[in-house]
């Protein structure tokens, strides 16, 4: 089917040269969105994971950290107890 | 001594009169010490003779698209240095594709699609990400992102709104936002802003999608004179 340039709202036929260069262009942009598509699973993940803060306290809490960190990590919280 | 005088035309039939008003004071017009005629209420002022403190945006064009692959306005870089484009109702006919723009600096005859438009957007829709993305060498002005990419089922359209900023001078600014709803009808938004990377005034602006043609929409041109 015909593609129409709308210039200054006057319909211009494309050419044959400017079909096939629009085609072109269709289909890479698909592919573009074809990839980002495929790394939508990330992306949900990422937005349902508990805060990477959240993920870290509990490390610490379980005990996990090398002893200096969690020093550093205890020291913090010395400083700012809960009230 | 100066004189006045009142001059009929011989092609005519018409009477003109000069009438008084109903009043009991005195009065004096002094004509002006220079040629031209006597602005009506119905006359067309041209912008170049608006005080600068009346000057605002003034309609340029407004143009309805309906199943076109690109809508473009020739630009008067003349008398208009700045520009902004509201499209309503933007509607594309195939789904995921990206609202982009290209510039000519031939009057239409091209565009330019090498590597000559920089951009950082940010996109956002309720259920989803938030999607940044840059580039300094794209081929096309790309005004949406990836969460902000268009649908086409019913309902799913945007309204727009791009505002040109010297476009007569070296690198040109472009700042857009769009508003709608996009892919599975999620509210989205885009705040984008290209840069042209060429020292050529602009003469020509096209829009387009990436996929498919533009199902409807109402573009206006609007102009800020210099």
């Amino acid at each position: 089917m015909t593609r129409y340039h709308n210039v200054d709202g006057n319909k211009i036929p494309f050419t044959a040269e400017e079909e096939s260069l629009r085609d072109l262009e269709e289909q890479q942009a698909a592919e573009a969105v074809a990839l980002y598509n495929a790394k939508q699973y990330a992306r949900d993940r990422q937005n349902e994971y508990p805060a990477i803060g959240d993920q870290l306290d509990a490390l610490f809490h379980a005990g996990v950290f090398p002893d200096d960190m969690a020093a550093q990590i205890q020291a913090v919280k010395d400083k700012y107890p809960k009230s | 001594m100066s004189k006045v005088v009142i001059q009929g035309n011989a092609s005519g039939t018409g009477n003109f009169t000069i009438a008084a008003p109903n009043s009991n004071t005195d009065r004096t017009l002094t004509l002006p010490d220079e040629a031209g005629t006597v602005l009506t209420s119905s006359s067309s002022i041209a912008s170049s003779q608006l005080p600068t403190d009346a000057k605002g945006f003034v309609l340029l064009n407004s143009v309805t698209a309906s199943g076109d692959a690109d809508v473009s306005f020739t630009l008067d870089t003349t008398n208009y240095d700045d520009f902004k484009i509201i499209i309503s109702n933007l509607t594309a006919a195939t789904t995921s594709s990206h609202l982009q723009t290209r510039y000519s600096i031939d009057n239409g005859s091209s565009y330019v699609s090498t590597s000559s438009y920089a951009r950082s957007s940010i996109g956002r829709r309720h259920a989803g990400s938030t999607d940044a993305e840059s580039s300094n060498a794209d081929s096309v002005g790309q005004i949406t992102v990836s969460e902000s990419i268009m649908g086409a089922d019913a309902g799913e359209s945007y309204g727009v709104e791009c505002t040109f900023i010297g476009l007569s001078s070296n690198y040109a600014k472009l700042i857009a936002t769009t508003s709608g709803k996009n892919t599975a009808s999620n509210m989205a938004y885009t705040l984008a802003a290209i840069q042209f990377q060429n020292t050529s005034p602009i003469t020509n602006i096209k829009f387009f999608l990436s996929a498919g043609n533009i199902a409807a929409g109402t573009f206006r041109l609007y102009g800020l004179a210099k």
